[in-house]
């Protein structure tokens, strides 16, 4: 499906130099007469959601740079606990470079998932783009298994009866399960086995992650880049060379974006973290409610429907699975929400049910919050296998702006814009 | 379409040329500024990591440590650390401190007195850095079985310079006497470094 060649613009083997690297990194315009400049363009009616791919990027970035400083400080296995006090207090900017890595990660998840929200909203995970979208999903599981390695190493309450928590979801494996967690783990408890175990889990698998988005950025380039109508671009009229006019703008994203990190990182860098991970790790006291990482949450819910763990591993692989299968679950011919009345508030409400979900998730489970970690549960996937292909078959879009036409990012006059007038675009050409 | 014709578009290449001949001052003043805050941004911003590499700051830290002189015998010394460096103590003989008091300063590679390198009213002890090398090799000699080279203070086994009791340098290929570090007299028979 995604290799149907539904544009001119697949891969091309342009001779890559130097100088036209960053054009190349996401286009290469193809050889039909459809484009007929030399020059990576971008369409020009991307929205401002389009940036968080970048801003992914950046904040991946900022992880590698912040851990490969914070590995060289961190020791492995004498007393984790007592290594971050060391890390905060005795290391020259070591606060600063743990905060960085520790709010990061979470702004790191953040960024992630509005671009995959965004995805879903203006269906970019439609063909050619669907192995885009599963790409997006593979990068995501390594991100979630380095942040679940990464989050014992400051070896607090949470740190450790979290890992346990989720540790439990893998011993559901038929007969090897119990097996695969003492492999894991290096023993039947978290000890200093764990620790260097998840240690070099950690910084493999943020290597993994590299990888991933690099394919990722590859599939885009090879597929082409979505926009928020959904209607692939045609002619000259509906692109943008990428420079100045993207990289004018993805910078200024990216600044408005580290300031924000910033106010997080130097005002409030403990938002994210549990209280108890204050406290150093004790087997013996189990804190009144184990909650992860809120970027875990919607998944730690659904593993806790069950008190099975063959259940709970069924359920969690089975929510990856229908959003891999999203694709062909979303049966609509069109893409964007824009165009799709029924699916717009459907997607909304799928959004409040995440969150609700990721709220369960937080509680204890008491019978009441456990039923509505079940119903939650059974909303999800009631959205995808029900609610989804039935919209599909019932809506009737709005009809699509048509490639090369005013209504494809420009003013409802009929009239294009000269360059200079577009927004964000203002002073660009006036010396 | 009602608008201009696409020629009036400027896009793509046509966007880039004409982008590329209007170098005027005001283009060229906002790529310096930019530039010049990026170099001045990014390196401010990669100071914090490379510093993450100094030695850490409870390494750093003077942190005093005190050194009960009494356990001492005459004609011994011991060794302790100090900022994770080792600090040679000895307890020297009246014979000794009257051998140092009488050297030929100017015979001397790094000429110092013995009285400046001792505390006032305590000659009896000497404190010195003990490393020696550039390898930072530690010099032998505390106790009197070991070698202490022909002028009975000190040697350094990696490069044989050898010291007298006062840690000045006598020999070898060392250029400067062994450093006093600073340290204070608590009492007659405590001190403490740093």
């Amino acid at each position: 499906m995604a290799q149907e060649p539904q544009t001119a613009q697949g891969s091309v083997a342009a001779p890559a130099t130097r100088a036209n690297w960053a054009r190349n990194l996401f286009v290469e315009t193809p050889p039909g007469a459809s484009f007929p400049y030399g020059e990576t363009r971008l369409p020009r009616n991307q929205g401002v959601l389009w940036h968080f791919g970048i801003l992914a990027a950046v904040s991946l970035s900022l992880m590698m740079l912040t851990g490969v400083f914070l590995a060289m400080n961190y020791v492995v296995g004498v007393d984790p606990f007592a290594t971050i006090q060391y890390l905060m207090r005795d290391v020259s900017y070591g606060w600063l470079i743990r905060l960085m890595h520790m709010a990061g990660a979470s702004i790191f998840f953040i960024v992630a998932y509005v671009n995959l929200a965004r995805g879903i909203y203006y269906g970019t995970y439609k063909a050619p783009r669907a192995r885009i979208w599963q790409l997006g999903l593979v990068t995501l599981i390594l991100m979630q298994i380095t942040a679940y390695t990464g989050y014992l190493l400051p070896w607090g309450q949470m740190s450790y009866w979290s890992t346990l928590a989720l540790a439990w979801t893998l011993g559901g494996i038929p007969f090897v399960g119990h097996g695969v967690v003492r492999w894991i783990l290096g023993g039947d408890t978290l000890g200093a086995a764990t620790l260097t175990h998840f240690y070099t889990f950690h910084i493999l698998f943020a290597f993994a992650v590299v990888g991933a988005v690099y394919v990722h950025i590859r599939a885009i380039r090879e597929n082409g880049p979505s926009n928020r109508d959904g209607v692939e671009a045609v002619a000259a009229e509906d692109v943008l060379p990428f420079h100045p006019y993207y990289t004018v703008r993805a910078g200024l994203a990216v600044l408005v974006f580290l300031i924000l990190c910033s106010v997080v990182v130097f005002f409030i860098p403990y938002t994210f973290e549990h209280a108890a991970n204050f406290l150093p790790a004790d087997p013996l006291v189990v804190p009144s409610n184990i909650v992860p990482q809120w970027y875990l949450l919607p998944f730690y819910a659904i593993t806790r429907c069950a008190q099975n763990s063959f259940i709970a591993l069924v359920l969690v692989l089975a929510a990856w699975a229908v959003l891999f299968a999203l694709p062909w679950l979303d049966t609509s011919a069109t893409r964007s929400a824009r165009y799709r009345p029924i699916f717009r508030p459907a997607f909304w409400a799928f959004i409040v049910l995440v969150i609700l979900l990721g709220w369960a998730g937080a509680h204890p489970t008491t019978t009441g919050w456990l039923l509505l970690d079940r119903l939650f549960t059974l909303l999800y996937f009631v959205f995808f296998l029900i609610v989804l292909p039935l919209i599909g078959a019932i809506e009737t879009p709005t009809p699509l702006p048509v490639p090369a036409s005013p209504r494809l990012g420009g003013p409802a006059s009929g009239a294009w814009p000269s360059v200079t007038t577009l927004p964000g675009t203002r002073g660009l050409e006036t010396s | 379409m009602a608008g201009p014709a696409p020629e009036t578009v400027a896009t793509g290449a046509a966007a880039a040329a004409h982008h590329e001949d209007h170098p005027g001052p005001r283009r060229d003043f906002l790529k310096m500024t930019l530039g010049a805050s990026l170099v001045v941004g990014l390196g401010t911003a990669i100071w914090p990591f490379l510093d993450t590499m100094d030695p850490s700051k409870n390494l750093m830290a003077r942190t005093a440590v005190s050194v009960d002189l009494a356990a001492i015998p005459v004609g011994s010394g011991i060794t302790v650390i100090w900022q994770g460096k080792p600090i040679l103590v000895r307890h020297r003989s009246p014979a000794e401190i009257t051998a140092m008091a009488n050297v030929d300063i100017l015979q001397l590679r790094d000429r110092a007195s013995d009285l400046s390198r001792v505390k006032t009213g305590h000659p009896e002890w000497i404190v010195v850095y003990g490393t020696c090398g550039p390898d930072g090799c530690v010099a032998t000699g505390n106790q009197p079985s070991d070698n202490r080279g022909k002028w009975g203070g000190w040697v350094c086994p990696c490069t044989g310079s050898e010291y007298d009791v006062s840690g000045r340098v006598r020999s070898g290929p060392a250029k400067q006497n062994l450093g006093v570090p600073p340290y204070d007299f608590v009492s007659a028979t405590k001190i403490t470094i740093g």
